[in-house]
């Protein structure tokens, strides 16, 4: 899934702006879209408006409340009047096909009684979202063809050979300025009802939980060898793109926090070699906190085919760092559309400037 | 000392920097430094600063005077007649050069890239079309006096970027244009017209068919020339001709998941060295 355009009229600081996503010398959308302007000029503003029209079109949110983007507002979303989103989304015919899988599914384990509602079929779909009413040109099946993602995650556990479908299942993920190692979200059913409320965890409480999910890996590998199949890539691949953005470092063997009874996974460190030391998850840098969630929720959510939104890609990065991510975004994501913002000449003189769009007002610096 | 930062030829999204950038995928940070005059000057300048000599650049192949001792598969080392290591230089004439690699194009074009037989044709018709106006750009490029603005290309400016090159290229159109460029350039620098034309007519048997450049037009020849030279057939094969396409190429080098790598010789060397 790749969007071509971008309209918003209406949404916080824009009355009207339209963005054409597009590489107009090589003639097609681009994959890598940076978006530069001065502080203030709403870049995440604009990142915010695809995510929230993508996440309510796929059903992950039903309520502007539930968006989770550090910032955000609900409350002030119609200070301006109401606020009008349009995107022109490109699709591919292996994208469409997996919905389709995806949706029968869905259908055959949740609704088997219903009369089944396919997906569309349409390469090109304009999708807009007018205040919380969202609606595609052609009808109900286009919007179905933003929700293969929520099909399949909801049938996982009855059918986990659906799991195999998300690498062709389209979907929208979005990495704020805030993320660090408490970002990604839990697995199922282990948010507790503060989290559900604020939508985020105190960083401590995420660090431990992502530490024991990554511990579970890394035992299960020491101690079952590879029996344990998809997990185990799992741990390979995040290593590797680890390995990819960061040379010289490693994952290492889990060190023991020597407490009492039985241990857990939580009751180790999961540990990263720099060649000489050892460190644990929480003593990574600022720049690797800002990094390994998303390298992570690649991995965990097999990220492909899909629109993903970095605000400030190259947060708290050293300028080569800056420029290993940028350039390993299409292994990590493959097929993927990045929009991207950034205050730094490390990345913006990397891109190819037919895919960078300077938003007016401010200091152009860059 | 290691490599920390890499001066590349061009400015901020140019085809060297974003083809470095991918390569060297953050061994060091690659910065756009303009062109390659003063460029040993801004390395020393930053060397000073940092108190490192973690500071190097990276320059076009150029036209070389003497191509029998040249190796076109290997970055060379630019060093200071001192011996003071500055960076390197690549062993084909531009970044150009490595886009319309046939292995690159198939490579980054992937299921878009043209017929590699069809594509292969074009490539040779430009190499027979341009080889006397090679030769006399060589001739140009080594009579200049060093730092001196005589321009080593001449024809009508195309593109954006308002890349000079003829319309005709045959040897008579070159040596009237030879003529006019060192007359033009009289009033700023001595350069012997007779010594220039000495020039050309020996380059002409190198990159002509049989010669050593001609038979290493992927190094010797400049490549923007090249691109230019098939913009025509690229835009009747559906690239949207020559920027179009080599715009293409760039976009798939950076969208791609390989190792680049590994799709050139040279670009392996360079990373290893680097």
């Amino acid at each position: 899934m790749k969007i071509s355009r971008v309209l918003l009229r209406n949404f916080k600081r824009f009355e009207t702006i339209e963005i054409q996503v597009t590489n107009g010398l090589a003639q097609a959308i681009a994959d890598q879209f940076l978006i530069l302007g001065d502080n203030g000029t709403g870049k995440t503003t604009i990142l915010q408006a695809v995510a929230l029209c993508l996440t309510m079109a796929s059903h992950r949110i039903e309520k502007l409340e539930e968006f989770d983007w550090v910032g955000w507002l609900p409350a002030r979303y119609y200070r301006w009047g109401t606020p009008y989103i349009e995107l022109d989304v490109h699709f591919t015919r292996a994208e469409i096909d997996a919905t389709r899988q995806a949706a029968r599914r869905w259908y055959e384990i949740r609704h088997p009684s219903d009369e089944f509602r396919e997906p569309g079929d349409s390469p090109d779909v304009t999708l807009s979202l007018e205040g919380t009413r969202y609606s595609a040109k052609g009808g109900t099946n286009e919007i179905y063809q933003f929700c293969g993602r929520a099909y399949a995650a909801n049938v996982l556990k009855q059918d986990p050979s659906v799991r195999d479908l998300f690498r062709d299942l389209p979907g929208c993920f979005w990495f704020d300025q805030f993320r660090n190692l408490a970002s990604p979200p839990p697995e199922n059913g282990e948010n507790s009802k503060a989290e559900e409320a604020t939508g985020r965890v105190s960083y401590a409480v995420g660090v431990t939980r992502l530490r024991e999910h990554l511990n579970r890996w890394k035992l299960a590998r020491i101690t079952t060898g590879p029996r344990l199949g998809q997990r185990l890539d799992f741990l390979l691949e995040l290593e590797n793109l680890y390995k990819r953005v960061f040379p010289g470092r490693s994952f290492s063997d889990p060190e023991p926090m020597y407490r009492d009874g039985v241990p857990t996974p939580a009751d180790y460190y999961f540990m990263i070699s720099d060649g000489h030391r050892t460190y644990d998850l929480e003593e990574m840098s600022a720049g690797e906190q800002s990094i390994f969630p998303l390298l992570y929720e690649f991995v965990r959510q097999q990220i492909r085919n899909s629109v993903v939104l970095i605000d400030e890609v190259d947060l708290n990065l050293h300028p080569p760092l800056a420029q290993a991510l940028l350039s390993a975004l299409p292994s990590m994501g493959p097929g993927c559309q990045f929009f991207l913002t950034t205050h730094s000449e490390a990345i913006s003189s990397l891109v190819s400037p037919n895919q960078v769009y300077r938003l007016e007002g401010g200091r152009l610096c860059l | 000392m290691p490599v920390a930062v890499i001066l590349s030829e061009g400015g901020p999204g140019s085809p060297d920097v974003r083809i470095l950038g991918k390569l060297l995928q953050g061994r060091c940070e690659i910065k756009p430094s303009g062109g390659k005059y003063g460029m040993g000057e801004r390395i020393r300048a930053r060397r000073e600063a940092t108190g490192a000599c973690t500071t190097y650049g990276l320059v076009d192949g150029d036209f070389v005077q003497d191509w029998c001792s040249h190796r076109s598969d290997e970055p060379k080392r630019w060093e200071t007649s001192n011996g003071d290591h500055l960076g390197w230089r690549w062993a084909r004439k531009e970044s150009e050069n490595y886009i319309i690699d046939p292995t690159v194009v198939s490579k980054a074009l992937g299921d878009a890239a043209p017929d590699a037989g069809a594509y292969q044709r074009v490539l040779f018709e430009a190499r027979n079309r341009i080889s006397d106006y090679e030769a006399a750009r060589t001739a140009l490029a080594v009579s200049r006096p060093r730092f001196q603005d005589l321009p080593s290309n001449f024809g009508r400016p195309r593109g954006k970027e308002k890349h000079p090159i003829p319309d005709v290229f045959d040897e008579r159109s070159c040596r009237q244009s030879l003529r006019q460029v060192v007359e033009t350039h009289q009033s700023t620098q001595l350069v012997d017209l007779s010594l220039v034309e000495r020039q050309f007519e020996s380059l002409l048997p190198e990159c002509r068919s049989g010669g050593v450049r001609y038979h290493n037009f992927m190094a010797a020849f400049a490549g923007k020339d090249l691109l230019w030279a098939m913009d025509d057939d690229l835009r009747t094969a559906g690239f949207g001709g020559a920027p179009a396409f080599r715009e293409k190429v760039l976009v798939g080098i950076a969208s791609t998941t390989e190792d680049i790598a590994d799709w050139l010789i040279e670009w392996k060397r360079l990373r290893k060295m680097v």
